[in-house]
């Protein structure tokens, strides 16, 4: 039995839509970024899916790019984590309303 | 084994074209530079980083300058780096307009980063990146390349916005746009993906096995502009850059991030990486997605009307100045918006109003955003039209300079910004966008009550109530000359606009 | 030096007096001062070598102003006699003023920012008399109306210079709407906004034309020049310092509306001409009865200036473009001659505008009131003075091409004699009535040099045997087409006849009903409600205010919810509500939170799915 690419982009847009949903509802700030890595993952499944049934390589070479794009992201993004909880002493999206209106 | 090295490099040499990324590759050495000079000079020195960066940034200027005059890049696209990369006019033109940007923002960094306790180095180096990745940005003619541009510049200002680390806000403010932004780069990057599958695939005429090229796109994409996946893979990728430019509905984060971050940063996003999204809209609609005319333009019609009335109504209930700039800049993002339509509806020189709006908007922009950096207190997110009161009368060369960046971003005549909005408006007219005109004429009336209120806080109000402290820094000499640059050109450019047309 | 170069000297001198005092000279008075004047000089010098360099040529410049693709809009000069004609009038009279204001304004402690705002409007004013299309005439246009805007509000302090700037300010672009929608249209009609091409195209294709484009562009003239109705600004722009109302309110400015209907005259159909022509004349009527009842020396004089605008545009409504130019630049000469004279008279009794409260200056200041006279008879139109030469031609081409205005503008003419005898009667004649008339003294050499000057122009002015061919080309041939019209020597009988009655007439029946030096208006205690009438200014103000307070302000109250917004200055309230509600909305939006902020992006997603499914377009 082969699967075929439609199952891997089902599950690709499966991954995507729980990152989304977990972005929009979590209220943990590290939650909320480990769902956008769940997104970039997706993204990578896809393209690598597609890669092979295209037989082209251009998608796996972008995986990689996607991969050191994200690890530069979650760095940079802990780092503004870890800042504003030393600051605020919270990291839930709930209480961080400073800037509104 | 010789012979081998030698033909090697030969191959080499003959594909050698690093020349034609000079600037980008000048700004990273210089960022780099930056680094070595901090590490290598002693602490009571550490000020002359912020020189060291400006005049480097002159120098390439200058080299850009010159590239732009005497290069070969200047007349028709040429792909460079495996089809990487396309030069063009266009490109030349971002170039000199990024590196004016990051010149500015520099420098407004530097007066910011006197009155903060926060290094400074680190400051200068990340403008300078953002700034090479945007050139690279404007430049790229592949998604792979384009995504990891995009990248670059995005992750270099989620620090940039977060850099006022012991101001709450500037914290909150970089966390919005951390997230925010990933979440836009991965819809763009869903986008990426559908239209590299589909395009690729070998089932359907025209496909190409380099299908995130944008000529290859283009030219499945012409065949194919009714396929789902296509249409979609479009929309999501429209969708990132909307994120990028501020137009509803991902223009939600402007308001908070712009308050948030220091005011150099504010002006930074709101004029380089606005521009940057624009240019790669137009290359988009011109390149891969030209064929999808008839669904980008309804699309882009839309998103273009709500983005003009939202943004100008909501600043005009707007008190916080940094909101203001914010929200008014998601109303220049519809009017730009508008040229975009235009080129996409067949107007092609459309573009050049585009761009030239854009060289406006940077001279306004810059303008205001350099008096608010002069006259903000130490809480930089706190910069209310009621701290105007008067400010005329103490500053009246910052008072003059700020009336004229506000006039041109209104578009009042004898200013640059005024043509701007006529060669959109004109194109809009040619490409028969007569209901979207309309809209956006509203939009300029609207935009004049808070940009008027502005200036006349600042100059016609005489209020005898305790006005708080002013720490306004009085420039110098430097500063001033800087700054009439910035209103001499834009008056020059709304009395004879065909100055801009000097540069290539 | 080419003409080209000297008229880019003409137009960049003031330009640069201008940034020189904004820049480095605001605190530096006198220096300003005598910057503004030495660039006023360099105008008039170099508008003579212009003229005389061109030779009676038509001298036309234009370089690529903006280019964007396909689209070019070039910029340039038109340097027609028309446009000699009212660059030397502009230059030298304009001179003359800014003379007489080293004198007038050498007390005022913010003599740097009038000085730099008389050169913002010289550079203006000079535009538009050089601009050789629409747009640049557009711009220039804009510029005039503000630095008026600025001088007009010259002594912020008072609340009526405040409110009248305003005033004028606002009631001029309403005007100006109008002119701009003209030029829009006029561009998609003739594909050119240059107006050689336009009369090109327009003499070719004469279908092309319609009262549409001309009404639009005669809405700027309305507004500009104060035609009826929106007139209303004009004399509340008395407010501002003499010289400015003498320059930029009788002898340029106001006019410059007339000189724009002299530029695009091929664009008339005749029966916007007949509207213009009893646009005219009713203005000139209307204006001379409310000059009756003012007490102030510079609003009756602002009233006579409506008054005469409107002869112009009569005239140039019933074909003669020349005869309005030629009224127009006599006029300039003896109205700035009045104003800088009634500018002495102010100066001299110590800022008393009060007519009734003067009385006696002719001993006092004699050669303020000798000159004053001259320029009260050559309005007037006395025999061979400047302005009989005018109006006489403007009388004649009414009596011969339509009798029922020329009966009005005869009436005029009797109107325009009674209320400037009046004036002078009551003024000069007589025992000072108070205490600052009773002191007043001649004015200095610098003040009354320029009114000699004037006073020999309003003389001589009308002369146009003396004129040179380069300059009156235009006037020439149009007197020139009366004369040889069919019934001109009897229409010229009948012209000499009555307007020489009107003005004896006028000026003995204003000496004998309010007699010489008089204390109060005989025409208020015998007459009151017509007086009351006249003073209402036949009740335009009011109604205008009464549309504001009771039908604005009733829909601003319903509105006042939003308050906050209303207070920052919004000139049209009602939209303006409407925005503020979407903006408190749009407001509301930015709750801060991050996940209601996702949810626009899952909007955004969501919409941007439908579209791509193609459920939507």
């Amino acid at each position: 039995m082969t699967v075929g690419i439609n199952a891997f982009l089902l599950v690709a847009g499966w991954l995507f839509a729980i990152g989304l949903l977990g972005v929009l509802l979590r209220k943990n700030t590290l939650v909320i970024y480990m769902s956008l890595e769940l997104m970039l993952n997706a993204v990578n499944l896809a393209l690598v899916a597609f890669s092979r049934y295209n037989n082209t390589m251009d998608g796996n070479l972008f995986v990689f790019f996607i991969i050191t794009v994200a690890a530069a992201e979650v760095a940079v993004g802990l780092a503004i984590i870890v800042a504003l909880y030393r600051r605020r002493q919270t990291v839930l999206v709930n209480e961080l309303n400073s800037l509104s209106r | 084994m010789n012979e081998i090295l030698a033909e090697f490099l030969r191959g080499y040499t003959a594909t050698n074209q690093w020349l034609a990324i000079l600037p980008e590759i000048l700004l990273a050495l210089l960022a780099l530079s930056l680094l070595a000079v901090e590490m290598a000079s002693p602490k009571a020195a550490r000020a002359q980083v912020g020189r060291v960066a400006f005049y480097g940034q002159l120098f390439i200027l200058a080299v850009c300058l010159i590239g732009c005059f005497t290069g070969p890049a200047t007349t028709g696209a040429e792909p460079l780096f495996s089809g990487m990369i396309e030069q063009s006019g266009t490109t030349q033109f971002m170039r000199v307009f990024f590196l004016l940007c990051s010149l500015f923002v520099s420098y407004l960094g530097g007066i910011y980063l006197e009155r903060q306790p926060l290094a400074r180095t680190e400051f200068h180096h990340l403008v300078l990146l953002v700034a090479a990745g945007m050139m690279l940005l404007v430049q790229s003619a592949h998604f792979v390349m384009l995504f990891v541009a995009l990248e670059t510049v995005t992750v270099a200002f989620y620090v940039l916005v977060a850099y006022g680390r012991n101001s709450v806000g500037s914290l909150e403010a970089g966390l919005k746009y951390l997230i925010m932004g990933a979440l836009s780069s991965a819809i763009l990057l869903f986008g990426i993906v559908l239209l590299y599958g589909v395009a690729g695939n070998p089932a359907l005429a025209a496909s190409s096995s380099d299908s995130l090229q944008y000529s290859a796109l283009a030219e499945f994409i012409s065949l194919h502009d009714g396929n789902l996946l296509v249409r979609l893979g479009a929309l999501l990728v429209v969708a990132g850059i909307c994120f990028k430019i501020g137009a509803v509905p991902f223009q939600i984060w402007v308001p908070d991030v712009y308050q948030g971050a220091p005011t150099p940063v504010t002006s930074f996003l709101a004029v380089a990486s606005k521009a940057a999204g624009f240019v790669v809209l137009l290359q988009l609609v011109q390149g891969p997605f030209a064929g999808l005319g008839a669904l980008l333009v309804p699309v882009l019609s839309i998103v273009a009307a709500v983005t003009i009335l939202f943004g100008n109504c909501a600043a005009v209930v707007q008190g916080n100045l940094k909101r203001l700039m914010g929200l008014s800049g998601i109303a220049h993002a519809g009017y730009l918006l508008l040229g975009v339509i235009a080129v996409a509806s067949g107007v092609a020189w459309a573009e050049g109003a585009v761009l030239f709006y854009l060289f406006t908007y940077l001279l306004g922009s810059f303008a205001v955003f350099a008096v608010m950096t002069f006259a903000a207190g130490t809480d930089d997110t706190d910069q209310q039209i009621s701290h105007y009161q008067d400010f005329a009368k103490e500053q009246p060369f910052l008072g003059g300079v700020l009336a004229i960046g506000l006039g041109s971003l209104a578009g009042i005549p004898p200013l640059g910004g005024f043509i701007g909005k006529l060669f959109l408006f004109i194109a809009a007219f040619q490409a028969g966008l007569y209901g979207l005109l309309g809209v956006a004429i509203l939009g300029v009336v609207i935009s004049i009550y808070y940009y008027f209120g502005w200036i006349r806080e600042a100059f016609f109000s005489h209020y005898n109530e305790t006005v708080p402290t002013k720490t306004a820094i009085l420039p110098s000499m430097r500063d001033r000359l800087l700054l009439g640059f910035l209103a001499a050109a834009s008056l020059l450019l709304g009395l004879y606009p065909a100055a801009l047309s000097l540069l290539p | 030096m080419n003409v080209a170069q000297s008229l880019l000297v003409v137009l960049f001198a003031p330009l640069v007096s201008a940034a020189v005092i904004g820049l480095f000279l605001r605190r530096q008075g006198v220096l300003a001062s005598y910057l503004s004047v030495g660039a006023a000089a360099v105008i008039a010098g170099f508008s003579w070598i212009a003229w005389s360099g061109a030779q009676g040529e038509t001298a036309a410049v234009s370089f690529s102003w903006l280019k964007v693709g396909q689209l070019q809009i070039d910029l340039g000069f038109l340097f027609d006699g028309v446009a000699a004609t009212m660059l030397l009038m502009v230059a030298f009279v304009g001179f003359l003023i800014h003379v007489f204001s080293l004198g007038y304004m050498k007390t005022d402690k913010a003599r740097a920012r009038f000085f730099g705002g008389l050169s913002i409007f010289m550079f203006s004013m000079l535009g538009i008399v050089l601009a050789d299309n629409l747009i640049m005439l557009f711009i220039f246009w804009e510029l005039v109306g503000f630095s008026s805007y600025m001088l007009i509000g010259h002594y912020m302090e008072t609340n009526a210079a405040k409110e009248a700037s305003k005033k004028a300010f606002i009631v001029n672009r309403v005007g100006d709407v109008g002119f701009l929608i003209g030029i829009v249209y006029a561009y998609w009609q003739f594909g050119t906004t240059n107006l050689t091409e336009m009369g090109a195209i327009a003499g070719l294709h004469p279908e092309m034309l319609n009262w549409f484009v001309a009404g639009c562009l005669l809405c700027g003239f309305i507004g500009k020049s104060a035609q009826f109705p929106l007139h209303v600004w004009l004399p509340d722009a008395m407010a501002g310092p003499t010289p400015v109302s003498a320059l930029i309110h009788a002898a340029t400015m106001v006019a410059a509306g007339v000189y724009f209907l002299i530029r695009i005259a091929f664009l008339f159909t005749p029966d916007v001409l007949t509207f213009i022509a009893w646009l005219g004349t009713a203005v000139a009527v209307y204006a001379g009865f409310c000059a009756y009842a003012q007490n102030d020396i510079k609003r009756i004089l602002a009233y006579s200036t409506l008054s005469q605008l409107g002869y112009m545009a009569a005239a140039f409504g019933l074909g003669y473009p020349g005869i309005a130019l030629f009224h127009l630049i006599t006029h300039a000469f003896f109205k700035a001659l009045l104003f800088l004279g009634a500018g002495s008279v102010i100066h001299g009794c110590h800022h008393e505008q009060d007519i009734f409260r003067m009385g006696g200056l002719l001993k006092r200041m004699p050669l303020t009131a000798l000159t004053f006279l001259t320029g009260l008879l050559a309005l007037c139109g006395v025999y061979g003075l400047s302005g009989f030469y005018s109006k006489d031609g403007i009388l004649i081409a009414g009596s011969l091409e339509n009798p029922a205005i020329f009966t009005l503008l005869c009436g005029g003419a009797f109107l325009t004699a009674g209320y400037m005898g009046r004036l002078f009667w009551i003024a000069f004649l007589g025992s000072p009535k108070s205490e600052a008339a009773e002191h007043a003294k001649e004015s200095p050499l610098v003040m009354t040099v320029p009114l000699v000057l004037l006073a020999v122009l309003s003389v001589i002015g009308g002369m146009t045997w003396l004129w040179p061919d380069t300059l009156g080309g235009l006037i020439l041939a149009d007197l020139d087409h009366l004369h040889h019209m069919e019934g001109y020597k009897a229409a010229h009988k009948n012209v000499l006849l009555f307007g020489s009655a009107a003005w004896v007439v006028g000026l003995a029946v204003s000496f004998f009903f309010y007699g010489a030096g008089a204390r109060e208006d005989r025409l208020e205690k015998l007459a009151g409600p017509v007086y009351g009438f006249l003073q209402k200014r036949l009740w335009f103000d009011e109604i205008y205010n009464f549309y504001v307070a009771k039908i604005q302000q009733r829909l601003a109250d319903l509105l006042s919810f939003f308050d906050i917004f209303l207070l920052k200055g919004v000139l049209i309230r009602g939209s303006a509500g409407l925005v503020g509600l979407f903006g408190l909305g749009a407001k509301q939006l930015h709750v801060g939170s991050l996940h209601s902020y996702v949810y626009w992006f899952l909007g955004g997603l969501v919409a941007f799915w439908i579209v791509a499914t193609g459920l939507l377009f």
